[in-house]
C-alpha cells in the first residue's frame, strides 16, 4: 500500500466563508513532514440550511494561494456522497474544511521498522471512550 | 493563476466505504479478534465441562431412580416374605454405594461407558 495511515478530519467554522486562519498551524504540520494531505473538500451550510460544495480551486484568490501549496494532492477519494453525509453535521450558518491526510509521521516510522527487520503487527487508535473505561477502573480499584 | 484540476468526486465516498466495511467485518478489529477468539475457545471449554457435569447428574438420577424403584419392589416381597427386612434395608444402600463406586471409576476412565453399563445391569440385578 502506497498510503501511510490516513485520517479524515472536519473541522467546523461558523460562518460561510472559509478564511485562512487556520492556515499557519495547518502548515506547521504539513512543513514538518508529520502529515501529508492527500484530499480536501469544503463545504458551507446557509442560514436557510442550504449545503454547498466548494473545490480548493474555488476558494478566493488569497485563501486558495495560502491553503493550496499545503495540499499535497487531490486524491478523489472524499466525494459528494460525503460532504452530503458530513453536512448533515452543520449547523446553520457554517461551513467546514473535509480533509484526508495521511500520518506521514507513521509512514516514515515504519519504513524504519521494516529497514531495521521488524514490522508493524498492530497500529489501532483507541476510541476515547474505552481510554475513559479504563482509567475509570483503575479509580475505582485504587478506591 | 492556473488552478490544479479536480477529481471527479463520484461514488459513495470514504464515509460510505468505511460504513461499510465496518458492516462486513463486523466491526471487529484485529485486537478484538483475537480476544474474541480467545474468549470464545473459553466459553467453549466452560460449555463442554457443563454439559458433562449435566450428564453425570442425569446419570446419577437415574441410577437413584432404580435403585428407589428396586427398594419398592422389595418393600413388597418384604411384606409378602417377613423375614430378613433389614437385609433389604441394607441391600439397597450397599446397592446405591456400589453404583457410586462404579461411577466414579468410569469418571476416572478406568472403566469404559460398556463395562459401567454391564456393571451397573448385575448390581442392579442383585
Amino acid at each position: 500500500m502506497p498510503y501511510g495511515p490516513i485520517e479524515l478530519l472536519v473541522v467546523k467554522f461558523p460562518g460561510n466563508q472559509f478564511t485562512g486562519e487556520i492556515i499557519p498551524a495547518l502548515k506547521e504540520l504539513v512543513d514538518s513532514g508529520t502529515i501529508r494531505i492527500i484530499d480536501i473538500l469544503f463545504i458551507s451550510k446557509s442560514e436557510e440550511e442550504i449545503v454547498t460544495e466548494a473545490e480548493l480551486g474555488e476558494l478566493l484568490d488569497e485563501v486558495y494561494a495560502a491553503f493550496d501549496p499545503l495540499v499535497d494532492e487531490l486524491a478523489g477519494l472524499l466525494t459528494h456522497d460525503d460532504a452530503v453525509e458530513i453536512a448533515k453535521l452543520l449547523p446553520p450558518n457554517s461551513s467546514a474544511g473535509i480533509m484526508l491526510f495521511e500520518n506521514a509521521w507513521a509512514k516514515h516510522f515504519a519504513d524504519a521498522i521494516v529497514a531495521a527487520n521488524g514490522e508493524v503487527l498492530l497500529n489501532e487508535r483507541i476510541p476515547r471512550a474505552a481510554i475513559e473505561e479504563l482509567i475509570a477502573e483503575q479509580l475505582e480499584a485504587m478506591a | 493563476m492556473m488552478r490544479r484540476r479536480t477529481p471527479p468526486r463520484a461514488g459513495r465516498g470514504v464515509v460510505g466505504t468505511v460504513a461499510r466495511t465496518a458492516v462486513i467485518a463486523g466491526t471487529a478489529t484485529a485486537v478484538s479478534a483475537g480476544v474474541s477468539n480467545s474468549m470464545q475457545a473459553k466459553a467453549q471449554a466452560q460449555q463442554q465441562a457443563q454439559a458433562a457435569k449435566a450428564q453425570q447428574q442425569a446419570e446419577f438420577l437415574e441410577m437413584q431412580q432404580q435403585v428407589a424403584a428396586l427398594q419398592a419392589q422389595q418393600a413388597q416381597a418384604a411384606v409378602a416374605a417377613e423375614p430378613a427386612p433389614a437385609a433389604a434395608a441394607g441391600g439397597a444402600a450397599d446397592m446405591l454405594a456400589q453404583l457410586a463406586q462404579l461411577g466414579e471409576l468410569r469418571a476416572a476412565g478406568i472403566l469404559s461407558d460398556a463395562e459401567f453399563e454391564a456393571a451397573k445391569a448385575r448390581i442392579l440385578a442383585g
